[in-house]
């Protein structure tokens, strides 16, 4: 699909529509990649069952990772011609990088055909990082954001149960033709002792299993940034058509977005971690692609995001006419892949 | 079988492995990959980098049991059992061998329509190598 930005085009100064940033830039193309395998809830009846409340999640293959997620989504953008033109900023995201200590950035850029002077800035000490990647991508004046994400556990951790894979790809500029505007954004930051974090020996996620505090947090935190916004920008929670909210535990988001005046048809298209399993710093980026594969044109969409320790992010966008042109068809994806049985999910982690 | 590729040789071919990065024989135009010093369809030495497209069909291939991996793929083959290695004749005419994955091995066949990914290949001395891979076409 022709992704029709111009990078040459100068500001006019005044666009009556709407609110919009003279620095920032649009989001002119999105892509999502989910990886094949699908694990379904039932795979834990050896575990009692599911404890995540969902109905399947996504597991990547032995040769992935996400660098290789990063690389699979941004291949699906709309790479013809000069794509890369213009591009200043490469903005990363992710909390289980597979080298760390070296630049994610560099098999990336050499795979994508990035210009090496590229600005790349990685994102990754919480589950907020994606959209801290995509807030410094839609900063203008343009940029590549790519959020790929895989949190893992001890599979003898019900936390397990809901920790899934994904990535996302968003290329943003000027366009007159954008998918989406960021209209505005608000950011909470305050010192809260975590109810989940990574495990520094071995990366994995531990879960102190302390729900109501957990949802006291993230209530405080996403509250505080949603509502804010929302208001500041005069709109009233009915006026949104999608609203994605940080989904690390399945009842603590629908708890907190119909608490917040968000009802189910709002935050269905964007609530992935139904059948993704919770991507970590990729997941309301996931959850943000789907909402925009649903919308039309004037559409309102809030992303929200939370980081334990703890912050939370949430940005407005406004739908432009360019979303009928491109698609990340998230939904299609997660019709497809292959299911793995319980013991080949146990295998290929390296678990037995 | 020991298949050892030290680090600078591996950092030598990073274009290639994650751009399919190939040469053009400016005299004849035949296309090469690996890029070579000497055109070998015609002998000409002087060539030009090209991005290969990456699309393909499964020209002849075969079926690594764990038993028979190379040492860098053991674990590989521990983990997720046997696997596919494929010769794939590129759009452009090039011949490449490559392991193909998000594939049963039974379910291969030639003729298969195949595209490249970049996957990791194997961890060597701590370093994470990334290289390509091909996977049916209709699998993205």
């Amino acid at each position: 699909v022709s992704a029709n930005t111009d990078a040459d085009t100068t500001d006019a100064g005044t666009d009556a529509g709407s609110d919009v940033s003279a620095a920032g830039a649009d989001v002119v193309d999105y892509a999502a990649y989910l990886p094949p395998y699908r694990l379904p809830a039932d795979a834990y009846d050896a575990w009692n069952g599911s404890r995540a409340r969902i109905d399947e999640k996504r597991v990547p293959g032995f040769d992935e990772d996400v660098v290789t997620m990063g690389i699979e989504a941004a291949s699906t953008l709309d790479r013809d011609g000069d794509w890369h033109a213009g591009i200043e900023t490469l903005a990363l995201a992710s909390t289980n990088w597979p080298q760390p200590g070296t630049a994610a950035s560099g098999p990336l850029v050499t795979a994508l055909g990035l210009p090496t002077d590229v600005r790349a800035i990685e994102c990754g000490t919480s589950w907020r990082a994606g959209l801290e990647a995509l807030e410094l991508a839609v900063d203008g004046p343009a940029a590549l954001a790519v959020i790929a994400d895989h949190p893992t556990a001890d599979p003898a951790d019900d936390v397990d149960h809901l920790l899934g894979a994904g990535a996302v790809a968003v290329r943003t500029g000027r366009s007159d033709d954008p998918v989406a505007r960021r209209l505005d954004s608000r950011h909470y930051t305050s010192a809260h002792v975590p109810g989940r974090f990574v495990d520094p020996d071995g990366g994995r996620v531990v879960d102190l299993s302390i729900g109501q505090y957990d949802t006291d947090a993230y209530a405080e935190a996403v509250g505080g940034v949603v509502e804010p916004l929302l208001e500041a920008n005069g709109y009233e929670p009915a006026d949104v058509a999608q609203a994605v909210l940080p989904q690390e535990d399945v009842k603590i988001a629908w708890r907190a977005g119909s608490r917040l005046g968000f009802d189910a048809e709002q935050m269905r298209a964007g609530f992935v971690v139904n059948r993704a399993g919770f991507a970590g710093a990729a997941a309301s980026p996931l959850g943000m692609a789907a909402a925009f594969d649903a919308a039309s044109p004037g559409d309102l969409v809030v992303v929200a995001s939370y980081g334990h320790g703890h912050g939370a992010t949430a940005v407005l966008f406004e739908v432009g006419e360019g979303v009928e042109r491109t698609g990340a068809g998230v939904s299609d994806q997660l019709d497809g892949g292959h299911e793995l049985s319980y013991t080949d999910y146990l295998k290929q982690q390296g678990a037995i | 079988v020991g298949a050892h590729i030290s680090h600078p040789i591996y950092q030598q071919s990073m274009a290639q492995r994650l751009a399919l990065e190939a040469a053009v024989c400016t005299d004849c135009g035949d296309v090469t990959f690996p890029p070579r010093d000497s055109c070998p369809s015609c002998g000409a030495s002087d060539w030009e980098p090209t991005t290969l497209s990456g699309e393909g069909e499964v020209y002849s291939y075969t079926v690594i049991t764990p038993g028979g991996a190379p040492p860098e793929f053991a674990e590989q083959a521990k983990r997720t059992g046997e696997f596919a290695v494929a010769v794939v004749e590129l759009e452009e005419g090039v011949r490449i061998t490559a392991q193909l994955t998000n594939v049963d091995p039974a379910d291969v066949e030639v003729g298969m329509p195949v595209s490249s990914t970049i996957r990791r290949l194997y961890v060597e001395e701590g370093v994470v190598r990334y290289g390509f891979k091909f996977e049916p076409s209709e699998a993205d």
